[in-house]
């Protein structure tokens, strides 16, 4: 069958052009554009691990930019006030965000829906608040500022590698904890969670799971964000940053893994290269979500897919898989624009399918319709 | 069913990694990318301005675009021989946002210089940034945090034409106590530029025995002041000090009006409560008579400031505010400092120890120069609301005091031994008698 052997390696070939493009940014673009990236790359692992709990499980999180907070005012705090080596205060602040992570997932574990975005978007600003109020501690509104970045990494280009790996790193965990029995049971929760308790499955111990890890995540973008800007404050906790993680997700495509990085992309272009000869760039973000929402309920990953790779696919002679990307996708649109049957659901739905890169299920379906 | 696909989730795993890591180890052998600096020293000199058009602080943000730009419009902006370029990016008041924008600046249009922001906490961001980024030079024309210029100073941010929140209200104390004002409640807004303010008056007022009674804090954003002003007892105070700054003021103006505390209680308020940005806006008379300190008045009668505030009325149709005032002589100095050095801005200790040692003979705010901290040296002045004859409101002189620093008549050395103003550290205590 070498119509289909064309698909995954396609998708490899694209994969690896877009690694080497990253590996090779600095020496293409400038300075600026390669911060820009920096920045991408950052928010992109923010998003990704809100997409994990919104995408895969179903739990719209609006106060993820809480664990920025943590682990980046941890780090700020461990160097800039306690002396800490800048590894050790690393290390202390994402245990200090898994600890946060895991008590405020304690008190989400029964809540559904709306409830359980309340509570989040509640716990979110209740790190803002201590940001903002205890002032010794984090500098209120003034943040801190000295925050050191690794030694190695001084440069601006050197960052952006160190960053470039540590999101990499992060993705690919997340990759395998999403085909995991521990991502699977997510799914499971996100499409029928009554269902799962009568089977033997510890709904709540899973969730708990999915937020803490979602957590850490968030942890490490919060960590690198606060040595990238060698600052972290109060704004970087708001709730504004929270939203901005899960339009960034939605934008790129829920329930994808690539999607988190196209859509913190496309709202850092927008917000920091269009800005300076837009006045109006907010509105234009606002239209383009809003156009994404009512064209491309898949996100631009999920578009790309169905317009664009679809149709290659079959070009290259791949028919079966191109049929089955663009089954995916539909399947990923019929669960948006069909609703869900529980009542008390956020209102966004993510795609049926994993998709990441969308691609991937024109080579695993075949096989799953084997293997099972 | 089988989790989907393993080995080539693995193998995919495998040589993604191996993927970045060679191109990473291939990449650190070719050594740093390409970089273009920071402009060159002979062509234009570009200059980044940081104001915040956008968000709370917009209309004075606004002003102080508006004060850059008079300023090169009437004096041309080749100087020396040199262009200055300015390229202008919203910080729309938030830290992150000036730190994103200042690399942007500095990057992508190869700034040289650095102007602005306006909030406290954008200029310490925009501190941390300076101080690891000692080849770019920043002016601070608005930011007035006590310690940019004191504790925290960094050498490569300089006030030109700058100011410090307490250094106004040290005389105020001292004014009080003239006046006869034993017990006082001081109301400020809940945030550092607050406890800077009413701590320069606290400090000044209990040196010479007054007692503050109270001290009240309103958050920024507030809209009702009567749970504040319902504190006050006519009978048991002599007069009350007041802090107020943006959307708030004009709050506050019409509420001490309205609880008919106007004309029952003395009051004298900071800069920023009756600044012409404020009342611009207000069609009453609740603010005239009413007294504040500050280091502008827009009736000040010298040429310079008249100068300046009938050319930004031709400009702009309104009168204009310190924030205006302060860019402009950010303007100013900035063309002095090149005229010194002759247009050449290659030797940055050489650029920067002359913009640390201008001395303005005037400017619309009055003379002004550096001490050797940083901190600006001036005037200040007790104003008054009134209503000219074109029907506008502005704050015009009572008195003026002259080369007034940011230590008041402290030492140096004791008062910087001393926390900045806080919520906590009002400076009662001390200097202890």
């Amino acid at each position: 069958m070498s119509a289909s052997s064309w698909a995954p390696r396609a998708r490899w070939i694209a994969l690896g052009a877009a690694v080497v493009l990253l590996a090779a940014l600095p020496y293409l673009v400038a300075s600026f554009t390669v911060n820009l990236a920096t920045q991408a790359l950052i928010f992109g692992l923010f998003a990704l691990s809100i997409n994990v709990l919104a995408g895969y499980g179903g739990m719209i999180t609006l106060g993820q930019a809480g664990f920025i907070g943590v682990a980046g005012y941890g780090v700020a705090i461990l160097t800039t006030q306690q002396g800490w080596p800048l590894g050790a205060a690393i290390v202390g602040a994402l245990a200090l965000c898994v600890a946060a992570a895991a008590f405020f997932g304690l008190l989400l574990v029964r809540a559904r829906g709306t409830y359980f975005v309340m509570i989040t978007l509640a716990e979110g600003m209740v790190v803002w608040g201590i940001a903002q109020r205890w002032q010794e501690l984090t500098g209120g509104e003034n943040g801190i500022t000295g925050v050191p970045k690794p030694s190695f990494a001084q440069e601006y280009w050197q960052y952006y590698y160190v960053a470039l790996v540590v999101v990499a790193v992060c993705t690919l965990l997340i990759a395998r904890l999403v085909r995991s029995p521990l991502g699977l049971s997510l799914k499971g929760i996100r499409e029928a969670e009554d269902r799962l308790a009568p089977l033997g499955y510890d709904v709540a111990r899973h969730k708990l799971a999915a937020f803490t890890i979602s957590g850490f995540f968030a942890g490490v973008a919060g960590v690198l964000l606060a040595m990238y800007n060698s600052f972290i404050g109060p704004s970087d906790v708001f709730f504004l940053t929270s939203a901005e993680g899960l339009l960034m997700s939605i934008l790129g495509g829920v329930g994808t893994l690539t999607g988190a990085f196209v859509g913190a992309g496309v709202v850092i272009f927008i917000e920091n290269d269009v800005s300076s000869w837009l006045a109006r760039w907010q509105t234009l973000l606002g239209v383009v979500f809003v156009l994404v929402v009512l064209f491309a309920p898949d996100g631009l990953v999920g578009a790309w897919a169905r317009y664009v790779w679809a149709p290659l696919l079959r070009r290259l002679g791949a028919g079966a898989e191109a049929a089955a990307v663009e089954a995916a996708t539909s399947t990923a649109s019929a669960a948006v624009v069909g609703g869900d049957g529980d009542g008390g659901r956020a209102a966004v739905t993510a795609p049926a399918a994993p998709a990441a890169p969308a691609a991937s299920a024109t080579a695993s379906r075949p096989e799953e319709a084997r293997s099972s | 069913m089988s989790s989907t696909s393993p080995r080539l989730t693995r193998r995919a795993t495998t040589r993604l990694v191996l993927g970045v890591v060679l191109a990473t180890a291939a990449i650190a052998g070719c050594g740093a990318p390409n970089d273009s600096g920071g402009g060159d020293a002979k062509g234009d000199l570009q200059v980044g301005t940081l104001f915040p058009t956008s968000g709370t602080v917009a209309a004075a943000g606004t002003d102080m675009l508006r004060g850059w730009r008079l300023w090169f419009k009437l004096n041309g902006s080749e100087v020396a021989g040199r262009k200055i370029v300015a390229k202008q990016e919203d910080t729309a008041g938030d830290p992150t946002v000036t730190l994103t924008k200042a690399r942007k600046l500095v990057q992508q249009d190869q700034s040289k210089l650095l102007v602005g922001p306006l909030l406290a906490n954008e200029a310490y961001a925009l501190a941390g940034y300076l101080k690891q980024n000692k080849e770019i030079v920043g002016l601070n024309p608005v930011g007035s945090s006590d310690d940019l210029s004191q504790r925290k100073s960094v050498t490569n941010y300089v006030k030109a034409g700058g100011w410090v929140s307490s250094a106004p209200t040290h005389p105020a104390g001292e004014w009080a106590a003239d006046k006869g004002w034993k017990r006082v409640i001081t109301l400020c807004s809940d945030y550092a530029f607050g406890y800077e303010n009413c701590g320069g008056f606290t400090n000044t007022f209990t040196d010479r025995g007054g007692k503050v009674v109270k001290q009240l804090y309103a958050p920024i954003g507030t809209s009702d002041y009567s749970s504040y002003l319902s504190q006050i007892d006519p009978d048991k105070v002599d007069g009350v000090f007041v802090q107020s700054v943006g959307a708030d003021s004009p709050n506050f103006i019409k509420a001490w009006s309205d609880l008919g505390l106007k004309g029952k209680v003395p009051l004298i308020a900071n800069e920023t409560t009756f600044e012409q940005s404020t009342l611009r806006g207000i069609k009453n008379n609740d603010p005239v008579g009413l007294e504040s300190f500050g280091h502008f008045a827009e009736g000040r009668d010298s040429r310079a400031t008249q100068k300046f505030v009938s050319e930004f009325k031709k400009e702009y149709g309104a009168l204009p505010s310190y924030y205006a005032c302060a860019t402009y002589t950010a303007g100013q100095w900035l063309t002095a400092a090149l005229k010194q050095v002759k247009g050449d801005t290659s030797d940055q200790q050489t650029f920067l120890s002359t913009l640390r040692g201008i001395k303005l003979g005037d400017s619309c705010f009055g003379p002004l120069s550096l001490d050797r901290y940083g901190g600006p040296v001036g005037n200040v002045y007790l104003r008054k609301v009134v209503r000219n004859e074109q029907g506008e409101l502005v704050n015009q002189v009572e008195r003026e005091y002259r080369n007034v620093s940011q230590f008041w008549k402290y030492n140096p050395q004791q008062f910087l031994a001393q926390p900045v103003y806080s919520r906590k550290y009002q400076g009662v205590d001390w200097p202890s008698r």
